[in-house]
């Protein structure tokens, strides 16, 4: 390898910097360090006029790599590491090629001057520079198929498919049911918006939205399909479509309706949620799209009267179920949700055929009202709201434990619709604490609701068990010193209070949909305790991406959702992907893993680590896609091996740059070295300075790939080397770029201070921080207090030869 | 027949068993003794120290330590067999790494001697006699070795050319190890200096449980004896720590075969900058159920903190190699 031609450019920040140190002679002790071919001090670098000469100097000078020294290229405002690597593009050197000595923020600012700061501006050029030797250049890109694949055929998916073959991109849905749309078409009123009380009715629309994509050519529909096997490879998706056999033949089919007049097996209707029955060959409604008759497999039994009746030839019942494989760019999942909780729930009473879900009400409003039990018209319907939902107060670990949001709204709707068409019927709303009608539609509808004087009794349901009069008996425990309901109509006492009624909706939890196979684990994707996958950090700012690169989450599967929201959701995915569509491309960062064959022994611990299901089992040993890796350092720091490896953040880089990093330190003062994780603690070392606060001189810091990117070996080096105390800075709770890379620290840290109590080697030489950018005041206060504490303890006795 | 080489075998730190080991190589031994004259092996044959002390520099081919340095007349051995031979041998894991005796790194000269000259129940010691370097009696004085505070690979006191581990080696190890000698006594070419007769790769490299190892996370750590092991699958994955990841693989995984998950006696792979500090950096990272942030810090700790002595643990065999090779005495 060609030696380094490094390039040193100091900047005095117009005197922010000049002002509390002597750039010169920073420049002139740069200039002797190894490799160094240029070095050049400026007054204020980021400037339009000095960057024209910078990028003149960066072409003249023949670097082939750049230091400089600085502002922060965490924090900065001006000269941040996306403006670097820029900049560096621009005069055709690898955006991996640099390095920042934080001069400005960790230094002048942060301490008083005098020869302290002087001496550790001076190591932190050294530090920069010795990592900077040991750069190499990022990864080259990788191409990535302009296909994508949306899983889950409503409304988000549609939004997500249409978008991008609006753009000329090919998409395939593949939809497990009968028919495009989802759970919208089974919902009959929908919300227009959530701003506007008006409806928009599912038969109107469903089909519409529907065949928006079916009449695009370059989205390819799968109905009646599943992807059953999905892997990443070389930067793509691969993935293998399952779909049923293609019994009728659309082309031909002309939606008469004959065959399924003659078919004699009776099959039961998902889209009525099992309440309704169909045939095996039938239309599930109208106006689902595509516009024919399909054959629900389970139930058919070829016997052929269809194929006989067919007056167009359409139907083939020797059709063979159909396969293929395909390679994607992104992955759009969309499986929306499903309503399980309350089979979980036997208080619930869902086993009584009048115990009905919010979905199953919907079918029953579209088919007109009866009790499924008897088929009469129910005279008391009481809607029980939180039913599944909210299981963290009194019903711990019952369902899930989020609001769904959704279900006080839709409540409120259906309450109305019976309570305006169904005079003769009595209507009574359950809730739980509280009523969370957010929005202007919800809320306006639940001023209806209780102006039209239906009964709220707030209380939580003991059971509901058959009995009393209609049918059903619903007892109820009080929750707080509200004994009486909203019209006196009921009161509770002693705490307890029974209702009767011949019909009950359950406002079910919405939930992940069943995922039987297991997409989300073959993806690699982490989920949260009610199962849906987890967003990428900062979730606010990427709400659709998971934590595996291009597969995003849409709809009600990434958590309750009404349509509208989740049809945002589908648009919002589209353009997030659109920019990898449009370039053909994943680039690589500077940073990225790779596992060394020569050392792997297929342990599996790198893939068990990675929150970003980037890593994968094969033959040859566990292989690291660098398109789906995020940098995070987990596998190098657990791997038993050393087999795995960041690029451009290698073990010899960080020990380098602890071996340079205290050549300025005076003999007695501690020595602290601060291993801040990229995005939190790094930015709230530099926001001290900013909001004017001061830290002793003799820590220095590492900016690492997280805090668990560093395994503990090397902070047993570090000791060994001298340095007397260490702090690692990581993310604060729930807010880990990485997902759980701050615990991991917490825990390897804890497990370091076992082994530091036995080796007698005093636990505050290594501490672990929860340190987010805003605890600046934290950072400073815990560097004081290490400092404090080492002074007293002494130099650190690892550090010294121990044979004795 | 070609001139044979010549062989020092000698006995420190140790508990005997890697002599034991090579007698244990049954006619194998000829093998030994075809290509060397054996000229110094003094637990064997009939051989004492100023026979060794007489010989010249450079007179013994190869030597074969076994042992730890643990007292100043097992340094001075080693320093005197060094001068005298060309090629340096650390013989099983106690001259490698430490070894089992190592871990008496974890206390020192005083703590030892405490323990076992008043402490025990069965020690009856009204005097409160201890070991000295230099005891006076009527017509002159006697002496013994100095009993270190530390514990010392043999690399820690003379220049080691090459490493044989196990505890003992075993005899496929040695079998390597002989070949070694006949290429020296034939001149062929030699491995590079400081090589280990061991395996590139971790023993999960030539473990056939590896094939049962799955991406998931240990919730709990379990002690062996805590549990009846299913013998097929991966010690890990079934929640019990087994060094072969961290262990260079050569032993063809004795202990595996005997259900039981590996110690670590063959040392570190390669690249490792410390033995028991790697492990420990993937037991934090892999112990506990995950979905950390949903629990609460303290028992969310709880799995790695159920860790039982981690020097014990993770450096049974290297303890006196490690970074910190030693416990350390300071404040809180």
């Amino acid at each position: 390898m060609a030696e380094p031609k490094i390039g040193i450019w100091i900047c005095n920040c117009k005197g922010q910097v000049s002002n509390f140190l002597d750039t010169a002679l920073l420049e002139q002790e740069a200039a002797k360090l190894p490799y160094t071919v240029f070095a050049a001090r400026k007054d204020i670098l980021c400037s339009k006029a000095e960057m024209a000469n910078l990028k003149q100097e960066i072409k003249d000078s023949g670097v082939d790599r750049v230091l400089f020294a600085g502002c922060s290229a965490r924090t900065s405002l001006r000269f941040p590491e996306e403006f670097i690597t820029l900049t560096l593009d621009q005069c055709g050197i690898n955006k991996a090629m640099y390095e920042v000595a934080n001069i400005r923020e960790q230094c002048a600012w942060l301490h008083e001057p005098g020869p302290a700061a002087e001496a550790k501006a001076l190591d932190e050029i050294r530090m920069a520079h010795a990592r900077l030797s040991l750069d190499r250049e990022s990864l080259p890109d990788v191409l990535i198929s302009d296909k994508a694949l949306v899983v889950g055929g409503g409304p988000a998916g549609l939004a997500a498919a249409k978008d991008l073959a609006g753009v000329g991109k090919q998409v395939d849905i593949v939809e497990r049911g009968t028919f495009l749309g989802g759970r919208l078409c089974q919902i009959s009123l929908l919300f227009q918006t959530e701003n506007w009380d008006g409806k928009c009715v599912s038969m109107c629309v469903g089909p519409v939205q529907a065949s928006g994509a079916i009449m695009n050519p370059l989205i390819g529909v799968h109905t009646q399909a599943r992807v059953s096997h999905i892997e990443k490879e070389d930067g793509n998706f691969l993935a293998t479509v399952e779909a049923a056999p293609n019994y009728v033949d659309e082309d031909k089919c002309v939606s008469c309706g004959e065959c399924a007049r003659v078919c004699p097996e009776f099959a039961v209707s998902s889209y009525d949620e099992g309440l309704f029955s169909r045939k095996a060959i039938d239309k599930d409604f109208a106006r689902a799209v595509p516009d024919k008759y399909n054959i629900l497999e389970q139930y058919c039994t070829k016997c052929g009267e269809c194929e006989k009746i067919c007056p167009t030839q359409a139907i083939n019942l020797n059709a063979q179920p159909e396969k293929f494989q395909d390679t994607y760019g992104a992955v759009f999942l969309g499986t929306g949700f499903d309503a399980a909780t309350v089979h979980n729930r036997p208080e619930l009473g869902y086993a009584s055929p009048d115990v009905v879900t919010g979905m199953e009400f919907e079918r029953l409003l579209e088919h007109g009202v009866k009790k499924p039990s008897d088929g009469e018209t129910p005279e008391h319907i009481v809607f029980v709201l939180c039913a599944g939902s909210r299981a963290t107060r009194d019903k711990e670990g019952l369902g899930a434990p989020h609001c769904s949001k959704t279900c006080c709204g839709i409540t409120m709707k259906q309450a109305l619709r019976v309570a305006q068409g169904m005079m003769e019927t009595e209507v009574t709303i359950i809730y739980y604490y509280d009523i969370r009608t957010y929005e202007r539609t919800f809320e306006s509808m639940y001023d209806t609701v209780r102006k039209m004087g239906i009964e709220f009794v707030k209380g939580n349901i003991d059971s509901i068990t058959a009995g009393g009069q209609g049918g059903l008996s619903i007892a109820l425990d009080q929750l707080d010193d509200q004994a009486e309901s909203s019209g006196g109509e009921h009161v509770f006492e002693d705490g307890k209070l029974t209702i009767d009624a011949d019909m009950v909706v359950l406002a079910s939890a919405q939930l992940p949909q069943k995922d039987p196979d297991n997409l989300v684990t073959q993806l690699q994707m982490r989920m949260d305790e009610a199962g849906f996958p987890i967003e990428n950090q900062p979730r606010i700012f990427r709400p659709t991406e998971s934590l595996v690169d291009r597969v995003y989450v849409i709809g009600a599967a990434s958590g309750p959702k009404v349509v509208q929201q989740a049809v945002e959701q589908g648009h919002a995915a589209a353009m997030t992907a659109l920019p990898y569509f449009l370039k053909g491309k994943k680039e690589i960062g500077k940073f990225a893993s790779q596992i060394d064959p020569q050392y792997c022994i297929s342990c599996r611990i790198c893939e068990t680590v990675c929150p970003h299901g980037a890593i994968k089992f094969t033959a040859e040993g566990m292989v690291c896609d660098p398109a789906f890796c995020q940098a995070c350092g987990f596998c190098a720091a657990a791997c038993p091996t050393h087999a795995a490896a960041l690029v451009n953040f290698s073990d010899q880089q960080i020990l380098d740059q602890t071996n340079v990093a205290f050549q300025g330190v005076n003999n007695g003062d501690p020595k602290i070295l601060a291993l801040l994780c990229y995005w939190c603690s790094y930015a709230a070392a530099d926001l001290a300075s900013v909001n004017g606060l001061k830290a002793p001189p003799n820590f220095r810091s590492i900016r690492i790939r997280c805090s668990s990117s560093v395994n503990t070996a090397l902070i047993m080096e570090m000791f060994k080397q001298g340095v007397d105390g260490i702090l690692v800075g990581g993310c604060p709770p729930k807010g880990c770029h990485h997902i759980n890379g701050n615990y991991l620290t917490d825990k390897r840290t804890a497990l370091m201070h076992k082994l530091m109590e036995q080796l007698g080697i005093s636990t505050t030489r290594l501490r672990f921080d929860y340190i987010g950018v805003s605890n600046y005041q934290l950072f400073v206060d815990t560097i004081a207090d290490m400092d404090k504490k080492l002074r007293d303890l002494g130099p650190n006795p690892a550090g010294r030869n121990l044979n004795r | 027949m070609e001139k044979k080489i010549t062989m020092a075998i000698n006995w420190a730190g140790a508990c005997g068993g890697c002599d034991v080991a090579i007698l244990d190589m049954e006619e194998m031994i000829f093998d030994i003794t075809d290509l060397a004259d054996i000229v110094y092996w003094p637990v064997a044959m009939d051989f004492k120290r100023d026979d060794l002390i007489a010989m010249e520099k450079d007179s013994i081919d190869i030597v074969l330590f076994n042992g730890t340095v643990r007292t100043s007349e097992q340094e001075e051995d080693a320093k005197i067999l060094r001068e005298r031979c060309k090629v340096m041998i650390a013989f099983g894991a106690c001259s490698a790494f430490g070894g089992i005796p190592g871990l008496a790194n974890v206390s020192d000269k005083e703590g030892i001697f405490q323990i076992a000259y008043d402490d025990t129940a069965s020690t009856v010691n009204p005097r409160g006699a201890t070991p000295q370097t230099v005891h006076k009696v009527d017509g002159g004085e006697i002496t013994l070795p100095e009993f270190y505070d530390t514990v010392k690979t043999l690399d820690q006191v003379v220049d080691v050319d090459y490493y044989v581990p196990g505890c003992p080696p075993t005899r496929n190890t040695i079998a390597q190890a002989v070949g070694v000698i006949a290429a020296y006594a034939k001149g062929e070419e030699l491995p590079p200096k400081g090589a280990s007769i061991s395996s590139a790769k971790a023993l999960c490299d030539e473990c056939k449980r590896v094939t049962t190892k799955t991406g998931k996370r240990i919730p709990e750590v379990i002690r062996p004896h805590e549990v009846v092991a299913d013998p097929e699958r991966c010690f890990l994955e079934q929640g019990i720590l087994c060094m072969g990841p961290f262990t260079a693989g050569g032993c063809g995984g004795s202990c595996i075969n005997a259900h039981m998950p590996c110690r670590g006696c063959y040392g570190p792979t390669s690249k490792l900058l410390d033995p028991g500090a790697e492990a420990l950096s993937t037991f934090g990272s892999i112990v506990g159920k995950g979905g950390e942030d949903f629990q609460i810090r303290g028992p969310m700790k709880a799995p790695v903190n159920n860790i039982k002595d981690p020097i014990g643990s993770f450096y049974r065999f290297t303890f006196p190699s490690a970074l910190v090779n030693r416990t350390v005495k300071e404040g809180k």
